[in-house]
């Protein structure tokens, strides 16, 4: 099952990463009108969204369960790319410490997550080293809408099993990412 | 990072995981044997487990650059050229849309701008015009506290821009905290805050939007606002039809709650006074270093039930209960002053603030210079003395309140004592006294601002506290009754009529609910409450109803003169014929009151001679009685002794060392008015204006009596030919006539008609025709069976329709408005005089030559016979007649 996820993904058309952002775009302004954009906008239910709008599109894809695990793998790609694409215009442009601007609280908590986006990769990138079940169960949570029973349906594992996954791997997360001893990819 | 025996602590985590936390460390360090290391990283993991993390959670993360990728569109990137600006990169973000920075290029001086970019969904068509119009307001605001507008726009793909001023420098609260500021020194900088806004307001821009990434302070240490009113720029100002409602919407989520007042957040009308709200939000983190309210992790439902029905904590308080030692240490700073002047600008209800950044600011800088503050209660009695020095009008009214219901509660005291004997009768005053004194102390503490938030306590405030009060007590009539009647009284004199009456007819319900004829409370009950009945309709203008009523007093006064106290049956005889006095004498039936009038000063006088006991009681009232005396005397005509009487009425005011009241000023009137008939201008106008002025100190708004003063002393300046000022007075009064009695009163009518009156006298015929028309209308309304003054505007309009020739309708006015004379008005009186006359005149023109003259002649003797032919009435009276005297020579 996990293999065959893992094939599929490899097989995504090129084009699927273009047309789920701009999926994605359409759909996050269509929430801004809906809910307070001063609040975190609900990246997860964005995604379950857009994913349902591209399944319904991609004729490929047989299994709705499994597409929505593939995009979480995309959506991770999408959200990384960003945040180095961002961390390194940050350092380019020296002028933004300056303070003029909206929501400055929130901003500076979004230029620390930024960094800590690029922690989170690799993190799981190294969970995936020596629990590649847990890193696959925590970044389906993280990067889809997949509630626990989902999960395990894709996996094919037992829900307690999904729930002992995740409370580790969130965990050891945790405890990393409080020690931030790794240096950000770039 | 070797996760060696990864399998093995992940199980024993798991494990651990279902115990209840305070067991998971026994659990580990006994499973572990000896591995000390494999044990410390299970318990760092449980550790992480257990936290509840505010920001770091691994969801909230990805969540966040989610969303910052999701909503940052990117609409122009560095290098781009907008006007003769480059921009260098974007320098925040928001919900409104991204911020970026713009270099001058091609300029001798380096000048760095922020380019605001504003979202295209938060604009309709309607809008992005409005946007162009009101850049052109803002580009007009030039203040050194704000951020220079510098220009706008739309970029090539449509959307709108704003040119701003950039500034370098740090958002208030944190620029506070690093330089460590004092409180005073806050207070100095939030000084320059309030200028800025003062500036903007006074040229018509509210803000909307104001908090504290929105006010920075520069190095040199100058607050500057930016975004003023650009909150506006992309919000319908029009909630009507037209307004797109979802705009709207998108519009509200982009407002920063925290900040943001509770009109705003419903969508209501934005004013100046949701910035003083803002104002207060940010004064109130300045000084403590905290939001109003916290709202993280709200959501919107409990962000608007906090800002719209939670009050917020004393500034003083939040510092109280931080654990910062730095903050906790400014609560006994803040404490008081500054606590209310927060609160004050913090209130839910607009009208509750302050009425205006530049009172806001006021009160600030009585607090820097040690002044009183407008907010402040410093004690118990703070807000009541406050009202006192400045409302002399809430002084009268409220001692009298407050003195009758300590003397109450004094009485059913007393008599408690003396009929100890009685055990069960004992037993019975005693509650009532614990009632009334309850009643008492529940009234006052509306007064006490630890209970009504430092608001201030206003007359009505306090009325209206007692007659929720009245609701909770016992409902036997003995303590009921008594204070409804009271309560009735000052209501009535504050002019609040609407809650006076209800009050009476419950009262006479309660009464007639627990009937006791032979007891002298049941009999008293039962007199006051008609006797104030009575009153009541006075004021209200319902003369020949307060007649009736008085006149059933009368015949009850006598059934129970054996069974309530000589005192109070003196007290109510002499207060009954007074007040039919009244009552006849303001239903223009002066012979009527007079009669009346003089039995009460002859009752009065003789219990003046013959008893020293109740001395106090009748002293109070004599000047009233001679000023109504007096006021009976002038209507039947006899002015000189009408003279005699009211000044020794005022005399007496003075002898028993009163203060100027309004009896006085009643009285003063009332002799104003005689002089007047006496054609004694000057002494007139001086007693008229110094009634008016008494009436003014003493009442704080519109009030009725204010109107009749001014009434006397526009009349006296018509007569010295002043008209312009009387016009103005008699302006001023059709308003406080309109706003206290209504439009339906026969005041009002009567108003409306001398101010036709002398806008003839200023030749302005089209006006004065106007308000004859208006006030032939209203009286119709006010007297549906007919009514001398009915006649008074069709007179009016007659005489000009005779200025301007129209003789059809001269007639026709004329010969109405003598009927109406004739039938209603059966005495010499100068305007009937007048009617005649000009009547006559409209008869000769029709060629009715015998009938005109006949007419004319009855005229011209009545007037004689009122005034002297060398008074100045009469000749003006000549004159107004000679004016249309052009057919036919007047043959007198």
């Amino acid at each position: 099952m996990y293999n065959s996820m893992l094939k599929e993904l490899a097989d995504l058309p090129p084009n699927l990463q273009q047309e789920m952002l701009a999926e994605l775009h359409k759909i996050a302004r269509a929430y801004m009108s809906q809910e307070r954009a001063a609040h975190t906008l609900q990246a997860t239910a964005l995604v379950n969204e857009a994913f349902v709008k591209l399944a319904e599109k991609s004729i490929d894809v047989i299994d709705q369960h499994h597409f929505l695990a593939i995009a979480a793998q995309q959506m991770r790609r999408t959200l990384v790319d960003y945040a180095r694409e961002r961390l390194a215009k940050k350092r380019g442009g020296e002028m933004y410490a300056v303070t003029y601007i909206e929501d400055r609280i929130s901003d500076i908590q979004q230029g620390q997550q930024t960094l800590e986006l690029l922690y989170l990769d690799e993190l799981l990138s190294q969970l995936a080293q020596f629990d590649p079940r847990a890193a696959t169960i925590f970044e389906l949570k993280l990067f889809s809408s997949l509630n626990n029973s989902d999960i395990s349906a894709i996996i094919g594992t037992s829900l307690a099993t999904v729930e002992r996954d995740l409370a580790i791997a969130r965990a050891w997360m945790k405890s990393q990412l409080k020690q931030q001893t790794l240096p950000p990819q770039g | 990072m070797s996760e060696n025996n990864w399998s093995k602590i992940k199980s024993l985590f798991s494990e651990a995981c279902t115990l209840p936390q305070e067991q998971q460390r026994s659990f580990i360090e006994e499973n572990c044997d000896s591995d000390l290391e494999m044990q410390g990283q299970i318990l760092a993991l449980l550790a992480a487990h257990n936290e509840a993390t505010q920001n770091s959670e691994p969801d909230q993360i990805v969540s966040q650059v989610a969303s910052t990728l999701l909503t940052g569109q990117e609409d122009i990137a560095a290098g781009d050229l907008i006007e003769q600006f480059q921009v260098e990169g974007r320098i925040g973000q928001g919900g409104m849309g991204d911020v970026y920075l713009g270099k001058r290029i091609n300029s001798d001086f380096e000048q760095w701008v922020a380019i605001k970019i504003i979202r295209k969904q938060y604009l309709s068509p309607e809008s992005l015009q409005r946007f162009r119009q009101e850049r052109q307001i803002l580009s007009s605001l030039n203040h050194r506290n704000i951020a220079s507008f510098i220009g706008g726009g739309e970029t090539d793909k449509g959307n709108p821009y704003i040119i701003l001023e950039y500034v370098k420098g740090m958002p208030i609260d944190q620029y506070c905290e690093q330089q460590a500021l004092s409180i005073r020194e806050r207070i100095v900088l939030f000084k320059q805050v309030l200028s800025a806004v003062i500036y903007a307001h006074q040229n018509l821009v509210v803000h909307r939007d104001i908090k504290p990434s929105n006010v920075l302070v520069t190095d040199s240490g100058d607050v500057k606002l930016l975004d003023f009113g650009i909150a506006k720029l992309i919000q319908d100002e029009d909630f009507g039809a037209q307004a797109d409602p979802q705009l709207t919407r998108n519009f509200e989520r982009v407002l920063t709650p925290a900040y943001a007042s509770p009109e705003q957040l419903l969508g209501e009308p934005v004013t100046t006074r949701s910035d003083v709200y803002a104002l207060g939000t940010l004064l109130m983190h300045v000084l403590t270093s905290m939001p109003v309210f916290d709202l993280t992790d709200s959501n919107r439902r409990e962000i608007e039930n906090l800002v719209l029905e939670t009050q917020p904590q004393k500034p003083s308080a939040k510092c109280q209960h931080s654990n910062q030692p730095d903050i906790q240490g400014r609560a006994k700073l803040l404490r008081g002053d500054l606590d209310n002047i927060v609160l004050k600008a913090l209130q839910k209800s607009p009208e509750r603030r302050y009425s205006s950044v530049e009172q806001f600011c006021q009160d600030i800088e009585n607090y820097l210079s040690n002044y009183p503050i407008l907010a402040k209660p410093d004690s118990r009695w703070y807000v009541f003395k406050k009202y006192l020095q400045r409302n002399r009008f809430s002084s009268a009214v409220l001692a009298v309140f407050l003195l009758s219901l300590i003397t109450f509660a004094g009485v059913v005291t007393k008599q408690r004592v003396l009929i100890q004997q009685e055990r069960d009768e004992a037993v019975r005053q005693a509650f009532i006294a614990g009632e009334a004194t309850q009643f008492l102390e529940r009234t006052f503490d509306a007064s006490d601002p630890n209970l009504n938030n430092g608001e201030e306590v206003t007359a009505r405030m306090l009325l209206d506290t007692a007659i929720e009060n009245l609701q909770d007590l016992d409902p036997a009539p003995d303590v009921k009754v008594p204070l409804m009647i009271i309560l009735a009284r000052v209501l009535s004199q504050a002019g609040e009529y609407d809650k006076a009456g209800p009050l009476l007819n419950q009262a006479q319900e309660l009464i007639n609910e627990h009937p006791d004829p032979s007891a002298k409370q049941h009999a008293m009950n039962q007199l006051n409450v008609i006797n104030q009945m009575a009153t009541l309709k006075t004021y209200q203008g319902q003369y020949l109803e307060s007649i009736d009523l008085h006149e059933r007093l009368l015949p009850m006064l006598q059934t129970y003169r054996g069974v309530i106290a000589q005192a109070d049956y003196d007290n109510l005889f002499i207060e009954t014929q007074f007040g039919l006095g009244t009552s006849y004498s303001y239903n223009e039936q002066e012979e009527l009151a007079l009669r009346y009038f003089e039995t009460a000063k002859d009752y009065a006088e003789t219990l003046l001679a013959n008893d020293s006991n109740e001395l106090d009681l009748t002293l109070l009232d004599l000047p009233t009685r001679y000023f109504g005396y007096g006021h009976s005397l002038r209507g039947t005509g006899q002015y000189e002794a009408s003279v005699e009487v009211l000044q020794r009425g005022i005399e007496l005011h003075r002898e028993l060392g009163m203060q100027p009241d309004l009896e006085l000023a009643h009285g003063l009137n009332q002799l104003a008015s005689t002089l007047l008939k006496l054609e004694r201008l000057d002494p007139a106008l001086i007693a008229a204006k110094r009634g008016l002025q008494i009436r003014q100190d003493i009442y704080s708004g519109p009030h009725i009596e204010i109107a009749a003063s001014m009434g006397i002393v526009a009349n006296i300046y018509s007569t010295l030919g002043q008209v312009e000022e009387a016009l103005s007075i008699r302006l001023q009064m059709l308003d406080i006539v309109g706003e206290t009695l209504g439009e339906e009163h026969p005041f009002y009518g009567v108003v409306l008609n001398v101010i036709g009156k002398l806008n003839v006298m200023l030749l302005r015929y089209d006006i004065a025709k106007d308000f004859f028309t208006r006030s032939h209308q209203q009286m119709q309304i006010s007297y549906p069976n007919g009514h001398a003054n009915q006649a008074h505007p069709l007179l009016g309009l007659g005489q000009i329709a005779l200025i301007e020739k129209d003789d059809n309708a001269a007639l026709k006015y004329l010969r109405q408005s003598v009927e109406i004379f004739d039938d209603k008005l059966q005495i010499d009186h100068p305007t009937k005089a007048r009617a005649l006359a000009f009547y006559g005149v409209a008869l000769r023109r029709d060629q009715q030559i015998s009938a005109g003259n006949a007419m004319f002649e009855r005229g011209i003797t009545m007037m004689k016979t009122l005034y002297d032919e060398q008074s100045q009435t009469y000749q003006g009276f000549r004159k107004d007649i000679d004016a249309v005297q052009d057919v036919v020579k007047p043959n007198v």
